[in-house]
């Protein structure tokens, strides 16, 4: 059993009237990626913000490298790397300066500090950029500027709250390749996100937070585990008379059916044949069809099934 | 680990060019200004030069016009002197080309437009020309009594008259420069001190995680608060020391504003009342959520009203203060520093002086034990 | 009209800032006008005079009796640097030192070295005390010579010299009866009220339009179908309700201070003022234009507002100031703002005339009137660079 980086019990944070994190455990381990998912002000940044002692909460305990965090661990801060969601980076400095300024924070020996320097610049691939101030970086770059910031110290708990905001398809793969790529090499690393694809692919625990509490957590099959949705079949056709959507329904292992927008979509629980099933209905009724899938549940199914409503409005 | 911070906060403060280079042009601009809208007003308010009057006479008197001859002369003459009728005298009295008019008869008598000028010069040179005609009449008096009581002391009275007297000796009371206007550039280079907190502002709102994205990050790096605070002050004092630098220069070398004797030490107070201005920066940047617009109106605000109080904007508001609340004087740090500039000038020994510059270190270390108190604070209701 | 709407929303977030500097503007309005409207009545100017006597006589105390019936006595320590204080901040403005041994000097008819003073070198004032203690010894010693005892030298110099000249005051407008209409204190009230419209106005203006003009939020605003004239408009339009609310306070303000009334003159300085917060107004949308850092605008309004302030007079008088200083001032509205209401209130040489009042209000217009064009045409020139 790995060694326990992060514990956090019972954690409460109120914002007046606002509940914001509501009795929330957690535990991540030595090795984890662990997964924050959950919509905006679902209160994952505010559980960031508390585990790193930056706000105070009002009842809880938060243990990180098994001991108690608060603002003077710093034997702890030197082994946290944090890249915010908002880039935090001094527009007065270049590239280079920015990261050898913020890396300077935790390492004090120059030889040291300028390897470092060196490898998050490499690790970001930054090399074209290093004399560039960051007003002329563009977002993509910014936000490695960003990350690079935050990991050059080689910490062995790195927290990204929402690292891909507003980062195009190409540069959010190299990112996440990356944290894959520090975690390979041991950094335990908390991941928070509302893309449920990148959590999906990076992260090797998920815990999913609605409204400041802790919805589901384990891992990616696990929680698919938890739901009795097993596969959901669509069929983009131009329509379905009800009749025919009732004798869908009623289908074995099928627990709903529905038709929108031009497109009918079965929820199987179980069982194997499925698909055939529902084609032979549809054949049967004459009905013309054209393209067909038949998908594995994913995050926003968890999401949904749980909450009932969807992870983020269909994008 | 704080050479480090120092560096970067330095380079940062360098390159953060355009407070620095408006801190610059502050004084430049407006030093510039006060000399071209001061340039005349020493001489004509209080450098004196003769007073232009106008005499009417009604018949001739050799006397006054000898008399008249005698101190319109040379080049501390009182009197520029035009003999005319009445009417011309008016005229030129309307449009102000004399101060006064000197009707010559049995005794002398004057006539002046009404004090509507506000100036004070003007004022003063009516009464000078009021005193000599007093003066006349009197000494007329003297004469004619002497001639009825004991005229055979007649020849003594007049040559005693006649006589310019020694009886009273200017001491001259300090090598400086005695021009008032002087303290317009105190004040401005003490609004240059002051002004400094607008620099100071971001030591504490670049350190608080409450109140930028880089002060949350610092907030969660080992580095001990003290030190990167410590360190950002230090830029900051370095900073606003080159802008006292510049700006006391170009005052003192470029439009050559006579500071006194002491120059290098107008250079320590200058600095020194800029390490009071960025420390009161820090103490209000640590104060409150407020953006950094609002917390440098209010920063600003207090600077200007520091130095309207200490006479940037009227030149004897100082001692008008001194009236009224002399403590005040003592705690406005405009005023300190501008009276730090003010014994440098006139005093020969130091004691004054120090005693300013303790003040000011003491205003440092009072602001900056605030800022201190109020970031040490590392947990945050909210971000 | 979102712009224009927009624009008052921001302006309510930054309205404790603005209540701050229009409530702390109005205190100093007050002492500017209380310190300037003091020391401004002369006929005689009476003076600060201190008189150290270490002579101590019947004698000497005659002559600190004389010099306190025109002058006022001002009580000092025998201190050099408490004289030298009192000397450079006009707290004193001559002292006299009696010298031990006046009496005796003088009725042996020896007039040298009995006093000697300090004072502000080449001041008028200077001058002007050293005239009289001249008179006064020189009419004194007369009267020794002439073969009266001290005694009774010092009574007559008294009477003789206590005698008034008669002065006639002609007086070339319209009469005295106008000061009523228009007091001092209104007239440095509305001076001073410049400096404090033109910094306020470019403080708080300023800052609303910069959050406006914020790079993102105006390439959004210019990608939709709103006319950059119509954007413009719809500024100056929210610019327009904020300077009417900080005027509105500021006459209101003056309103009270007057006693709750405005004669004929008064509202022509008022009208006055209107002018020039919309040339302020202008300026301060021009400086908001050419898109400062929003951390330097507190130093460039003061740049602004204090440099125009001491050029055009607002400070100090503008009779005081230097003809070439003046010449060059013509090309600031201040100046005109300043001769227009030195002209109501008979601050300076010029005589009244609702005309020439008139022309320098008008010139204000066409200051803002072009300010006003030069501002559309930055902003279509930025629309277009972009």
């Amino acid at each position: 059993m790995a060694d326990t980086i992060v514990k956090i019990e019972n954690l409460v944070k109120r914002y007046k009237d606002l509940i914001a994190l509501d009795h929330l455990d957690l535990e991540i381990k030595q090795g984890e990626v662990f997964g924050l998912l959950g919509p905006n002000g679902s209160g994952k940044s505010t559980t960031i913000n508390c585990l790193l002692s930056l706000l105070a909460f009002d009842k809880g305990n938060i243990e990180i490298f098994g001991k108690k965090m608060t603002p003077d661990n710093y034997e702890a801060k030197r082994n946290i790397g944090i890249i915010m969601q908002n880039v935090a980076v001094f527009d007065e400095l270049t590239v280079i300066e920015n990261i050898d300024y913020f890396c300077g924070l935790y390492i004090k020996d120059k030889e040291e500090r300028r390897k470092c320097v060196q490898d998050a610049i490499s690790f970001t691939e930054l090399h074209d950029f290093t004399k560039f101030y960051p007003k002329k970086l563009s977002g993509g770059l910014l936000r490695r500027l960003n990350i690079a910031c935050g990991i050059a110290h080689k910490p062995k708990l790195i927290i990204l709250d929402e690292p891909t905001v507003a980062v195009d398809p190409q540069s959010r793969n190299k990112i996440l390749e990356g944290i894959q790529k520090l975690n390979e090499d041991g950094a335990t690393i908390i991941y928070t996100s509302h893309y449920m694809e990148e959590v999906e692919q990076i992260c090797t625990r998920i815990a999913i937070m609605d409204k400041g509490r802790k919805i589901a957590e384990g891992t990616k099959d696990e929680l698919k585990k938890m739901i009795k949705n097993t596969e959901t079949v669509s069929v983009e056709i131009s329509a379905v008379p009800d009749d025919i959507l009732e004798k869908i329904g009623t289908l074995p292992h099928v627990y709903s059916a529905c038709f929108i927008g031009g497109k009918l979509e079965v929820k199987c629980s179980g069982g194997k044949h499925n698909l055939i099933r529902i084609l032979n209905v549809l054949q049967e009724s004459d009905l013309h069809f054209g393209r067909v899938f038949s998908e594995l549940p994913t995050l926003n199914d968890v999401f949904l099934e749980i909450t009932g409503k969807a992870l983020r409005d269909s994008d | 680990m704080f050479l480090h911070n120092l560096k970067y906060d330095f380079l940062q403060n360098i390159r953060a060019r355009s407070l620095m280079l408006w801190l610059i042009l502050f004084p430049i601009i407006l030093g510039t200004f006060f000399k071209l809208a001061f340039a005349g007003i020493y001489e004509s308010t209080t450098v004196f030069s003769a007073v232009p009057v106008a005499v009417v006479e009604n018949g001739s008197n050799q006397i006054f016009r000898e008399v008249m001859a005698q101190i319109s002369e040379g080049d501390d003459a009182l009197f520029e002197t035009e003999y005319t009728d009445e009417e011309t005298a008016l005229k030129m009295l309307e449009e102000r080309k004399i101060s006064g008019i000197i009707y010559v008869d049995e005794k002398l008598s004057m006539a002046v437009a009404p004090d509507d000028t506000g100036s004070s010069a003007e004022s003063i040179r009516r009464t000078i020309i009021k005193s000599f005609v007093e003066q006349y009449n009197a000494q007329q008096s003297i004469i004619v009594d002497t001639a009825l009581h004991s005229p055979a002391k007649l020849p003594d009275v007049i040559s005693m008259m006649s006589e310019s007297s020694e009886c009273n000796e200017n001491v001259p009371l300090t090598n400086g420069n005695p021009d008032n206007m002087l303290s317009y550039f105190y004040n401005l280079v003490a609004m240059v001190a002051l002004l400094g907190s607008n620099l100071g502002l971001s030591i504490a709102i670049s350190s608080q995680g409450n109140l930028s994205d880089i002060g949350a990050r610092k907030c969660c790096s080992p580095t001990n608060k003290l030190v990167s605070i410590i360190s950002s002050m230090v830029s900051c004092i370095a900073v606003q020391t080159v802008c006292i630098i510049i700006s006391v220069s170009f005052l003192a070398f470029v439009l050559k504003v006579d500071f006194g004797s002491k120059l290098p030490m107008v250079y320590l107070a200058g600095s020194v009342g800029g390490m009071a201005g960025v420390s009161f920066g820090f103490a209000v940047g640590s104060i409150g959520r407020m953006g950094l617009g609002a917390k440098s109106a209010v920063t600003t605000a207090f600077s200007l009203i520091c130095c309207f109080f200490s006479g940037l904007m009227i030149g004897n508001m100082k001692a008008i203060v001194d009236n009224y609340a002399p403590w005040f004087n003592e705690i406005n740090p405009a005023a300190v520093i501008s009276d730090s500039l003010y014994c440098l000038n006139f005093y020969d020994d130091y004691t004054r002086f120090t005693q300013k510059i303790v003040t000011m270190l003491i205003m440092t270390v009072i602001f900056t034990a605030i800022g201190f108190f109020l970031t040490r604070r590392r947990k945050y209701a909210s971000l | 009209m979102q712009v224009f709407k927009a624009f008052l929303k921001i302006a309510k977030k930054n309205l404790p800032m603005a209540l701050l500097y229009v409530g702390l503007f109005l205190v100093l309005l007050t002492f500017f006008v209380d310190s300037n409207a003091k020391n401004n009545n002369f006929e005689a100017a009476r003076l600060n005079v201190s008189v150290i006597d270490m002579d101590n006589t019947a004698a000497s105390r005659a002559l600190t009796e004389f010099i306190g019936q025109s002058h006022d006595l001002v009580e000092i320590e025998n201190d050099k640097d408490e004289i030298l204080d009192a000397l450079y901040y006009g707290k004193s403005d001559y002292v006299l030192n009696i010298k031990e041994g006046y009496a005796e000097k003088i009725s042996n008819g020896n007039t040298n070295g009995l006093f000697t003073n300090y004072k502000v070198p080449d001041s008028y004032t200077g001058v002007f005390v050293d005239n009289l203690v001249n008179q006064y010894v020189s009419t004194l010693s007369a009267y020794i010579a002439g073969g009266n005892s001290l005694d009774e030298a010092v009574t007559k110099t008294a009477d003789l010299l206590s005698e008034e000249v008669a002065v006639t005051v002609h007086s070339f407008s319209d009469g005295e009866s106008d000061n009523a209409d228009y007091p001092k204190r209104m007239a440095y009230y509305f001076q001073f009220m410049s400096y404090i419209v033109l910094s306020v106005l470019i403080t708080i203006l300023s800052t609303v339009i910069l959050t406006m003009n914020k790079k993102e939020v105006r390439s959004r605003t210019n990608c939709s179908c709103m006319t950059v004239t119509s954007q413009t408009a719809q500024i100056i339009l929210g610019s327009a309700v904020i300077v009417a609310v900080i005027w509105v306070i500021f006459i209101a303000a003056a309103f009270i201070m007057n006693g709750g009334t405005f004669t004929e003159k008064c509202l022509l300085a008022v009208f006055n003022s209107f002018v020039f917060t919309i040339v302020s107004a202008g300026i301060a949308i021009l400086i908001a234009a050419l898109a400062p850092k929003s951390d330097s605008i507190s130093v460039i309004s003061n740049i602004v507002s204090l440099g125009m302030s001491f050029l055009c007079g607002v400070f100090v008088d503008q009779n005081l100031l230097g003809e070439d200083v003046l010449s060059a001032a013509r090309f600031l509205p201040a100046y005109w703002y300043v001769r227009a209401n030195n002209m109501l209130s008979g601050l300076s040489d010029e005589v009244f005339n609702i005309n020439s009042f008139m022309s320098f209000v008008g010139i204000e217009a066409i200051f803002a009137a072009a300010l006003f064009a030069i501002i559309i045409l930055i902003y279509k020139a930025k629309h277009n660079a972009q």
